[in-house]
């Protein structure tokens, strides 16, 4: 209760603007302290005095003025909380001239009142912190009043009222007290030193931990690079069985047709009918481990957007026909050619139309295809029975169904939509999804005209690569595939030739729409972007392929900007890269504390990245002067 | 009769493939391996060879140049087969030499109307797609 009071009468002193840092709320504390009790304390020194003295006027009231004189520096710091400083400065120097004068009239420099001294310091840098100002102070204070008290005794002695043997219990009690004083405020010292050597320990802790988490990281990287690698090999040993599977059912089934066997014919046809499902799946889940690994090529070549819409109804129609639907086909005008790999944007729109097939009864089922500016959209719209709002946002991940009922009535992998989305994502489009439960979905791929316009070079595809090998041996596999594609797609990209002499940026952002955008910035700056949206592999891609620069996003989730920062600083091999930190708040002196180069901010447009790369570069121009 | 030599180390294959082409006209013989697959080349010198790449000690990458590199053999045409569906796979087929490239299992329409741009008229009227 007293305590409470008490605080709360210490912090009433406290000037506003010093309250928060908690270093400099308990340095003024300690002012407030030992400015009320001081004087309390130092009163039966006065009083000793004037009981002891045979002449006290007027020098034992001078010396009562100045120990009471502490009180209205509480008033004053009230009042002028600014002025904090020079009141503590003035503090200081009245204690001191209160021990001085106290040394000076009794006893000189063998007074007892003189071991009181040593304290000045101490309270100063207790007040004032270790500023070079309060060092500069202190010394100077020290000389000063040594220096007077000798100026004193020179033009006319020291006046010893009471003579220095009558002084000697005063002088033991004295000394006793500064000595517990200075016992206090050493106990204290080395309490502060013992709980900054705890801090240092927690840090080592914390570092450890980062240390441990890093290698956690690397072992899922990894782990994950090992389960693409065993998809695909597993996907491999699969197909070798089938190949037997289904060219002996079709064997068979010839066989069986001549000889006129119908009974044997519908088994063999649902034997192969199964081979042939079992294939589409594993081909799935081949195709889909490739795009994890960052090993699924493009085949960009000149589409007729009709032509390809007359092959999808063809095979669409028999689909759609199953379920009694009625099949639509609506086609926009001028649809004329596109740019893009036909067998995965076919495959794409078949996966669609099978699953409009397969969750729409007695509907219609309608494709769409139309040319706007440089985008095309193909649509497959039905009538089924729809997709809720929170199933929809988990639609597009691998193995993920609707609902697990879903699965157990219509069957499936759920790997079809995932592997579509993802293929689109390759070509620089998207598959977008409008759906009602029970009132239908429609499912839009929407694409670039000119895939190759938007899709830079297959190496700097927003798939992030993952394998269980070395570094070096994936880097030197992508440009070998880099080289190869670009013999094969001779013309495909304005950018290949010179591709090796430009330099590579990393952009690492979850938002890939803005991964699109800054890819096509950099590419416009002569620069090679290398495009990431998974955080966690940042700092894997900066050690494998040494970017010139990091962009990063701060609002990342799971592993945000300023994780990913620390991990690139405390690797000794990407510690050198500049980092600038992208960003939608003004977050400038943070990034620059946390080891960052600059900031830019979102949203992105040309002329930030020229100023970010001109920054870049004249950075790296005032490195090399300081190096020669 | 046109005179396909099938590549292919594992058995199974081996025969499942060649019934279904000896069924659509094509005369077909066969060899196990890399090497013997060379020497069955120069001696029978057949209109097409359908070469597995996964092949044993000597891949079928390999066998094909080595076929190419014999001024002999070095006309025959050749059509990879994998059952891997990498791309890397199918740029190195094709950069030893191989005139193209099909995925295991086969698809036999496909790998029929690979063959009939290879034969032309040798083609048989029987495997016409």
């Amino acid at each position: 209760m007293i305590t409470t009071v008490f605080q709360g009468l210490v912090n009433w002193f406290i000037p506003q603007h010093m309250a928060d840092d908690l270093h400099t709320r308990k340095r003024v504390q300690m002012f407030i302290i030992s400015h009320i009790f001081g004087p309390i304390i130092a009163t039966p020194i006065p009083l000793f005095l004037w009981s002891a003295d045979p002449q006290p006027w007027p020098h034992v009231l001078v010396l009562a003025l100045s120990i009471y004189g502490f009180w209205p520096f509480l008033a004053l710091v009230k009042l002028f909380p600014r002025a904090y400083t020079p009141l503590a400065m003035a503090s200081v120097l009245n204690l001191s001239f209160a021990i001085l004068w106290g040394t000076y009239n009794y006893g000189g420099t063998s007074s007892p009142f003189l071991v009181w001294f040593v304290l000045t310091p101490l309270l100063a840098f207790m007040y004032l912190g270790s500023t070079w100002t309060a060092r500069i102070f202190v010394l100077a204070q020290i000389t000063l009043g040594l220096a007077s008290l000798y100026g004193f005794y020179l033009f006319g002695d020291f006046p010893e009222h009471i003579p220095v043997n009558d002084m000697v219990v005063a002088g033991l009690l004295s000394a006793l007290g500064a000595n517990i004083y200075v016992f206090m405020m050493a106990a204290y010292y080395s309490s502060v030193v013992d709980s900054q050597s705890e801090l240092i320990k927690e840090i080592d802790r914390h570092q450890y931990t980062l240390k441990a988490l890093t290698s956690a990281k690397d072992d899922a990287e990894r782990a994950n690079g090992a389960k693409s690698d065993f998809l695909a090999k597993m996907s491999h040993e699969l197909r070798t069985p089938l190949n037997a599977v289904l060219g002996y059912s079709e064997i068979l089934l010839e066989d069986a047709e001549l000889d006129g066997r119908g009974e044997q014919i519908a088994d063999l046809q649902k034997i192969s009918a199964a081979g042939k499902h079992l294939l589409a799946m594993v081909n799935d889940i081949l195709d889909i481990s490739k795009i994890e690994a960052g090993k699924m090529a493009l085949h960009i070549e000149t589409v007729d957007l009709g032509k390809l819409i007359d092959e999808v109804e063809a095979t669409g129609r028999p689909l759609a026909a199953k379920n009694t639907n009625s099949f639509v086909v609506e086609r926009g005008k001028d649809l004329g050619m596109m740019r893009a790999d036909a067998t995965k944007l076919r495959q794409a729109i078949f996966n669609l139309l099978s699953n409009a097939a397969k969750f729409t009864q007695n509907g219609t089922i309608t494709l769409s295809a139309k040319r706007t500016g440089d985008w095309v959209d193909i649509a497959v719209i039905d009538t089924g029975i729809g997709i809720s709002r929170e199933q929809q946002q988990a639609l597009f991940s691998n193995f993920s169904q609707a609902s697990s009922k879903i699965a157990a009535v219509y069957g499936g992998t759920g790997l079809g939509l995932s592997l579509s989305q993802n293929l689109c994502r390759l070509m620089g489009g998207q598959i977008e999804i409008e759906s009602e439960l029970g009132a239908g979905s429609r499912f839009t791929i929407h694409l670039p005209a000119q895939v190759d316009q938007t899709m830079p070079l297959p190496t700097e595809m927003p798939i992030v690569p993952l394998t269980s090998r070395a570094d070096d041996d994936f880097l030197n596999d992508a440009e070998d595939d880099a080289v190869k594609r670009k013999v094969g797609h001779a013309g495909m990209n304005g950018h290949s030739n010179d591709h090796d002499k430009r330099e590579r940026v990393l952009v690492v952002d979850d938002d890939r729409n803005f991964l699109e955008l800054a890819e096509r910035l950099f590419i416009r700056e002569n620069y090679t972007p290398i495009c990431s949206d998974a955080p966690q592999s940042a700092l894997q891609i900066a050690r494998t392929v040494k970017p010139s620069a990091i962009f990063l996003d701060i609002l990342m989730p799971g592993f945000d900007g300023w994780d990913v920062l620390a991990a690139l600083k405390s690797d000794p091999v990407t510690a050198d890269i500049p980092v600038f930190m992208i960003s939608i708040l003004a977050e400038r002196s943070k990034a620059l504390a946390a080891g960052a180069d600059g900031i830019v901010m979102k949203p992105f447009d040309a002329a930030k990245v020229k100023a970010a790369l001109a920054a870049l570069r004249s950075t790296r121009g005032r490195n090399r002067a300081a190096n020669v | 009769m046109a005179l396909v030599l099938i590549v292919e180390d594992n058995p199974v294959n081996r025969d499942v493939l060649g019934r279904r082409l000896e069924r659509r006209g094509f005369s077909i013989r066969f060899a196990e391996d890399g090497p013997s697959g060379i020497d069955a080349a120069k001696s029978l010198m057949p209109d097409v060879i359908l070469m597995d790449i996964g092949l044993g000690e000597m891949d079928g990458c390999e066998a094909t140049r080595r076929i190419r590199a014999d001024p002999e053999t070095a006309a025959l045409p050749i059509i990879a087969l994998t059952a891997s569906a990498f791309e890397s796979d199918r740029a190195k087929a094709l950069a030893a030499g191989c005139i193209d490239f099909d995925t295991k299992p086969v698809d036999l329409p496909r790998l029929l109307g690979k063959m009939a741009a290879v034969l032309g008229p040798k083609m048989p009227a029987a495997a016409m797609v």
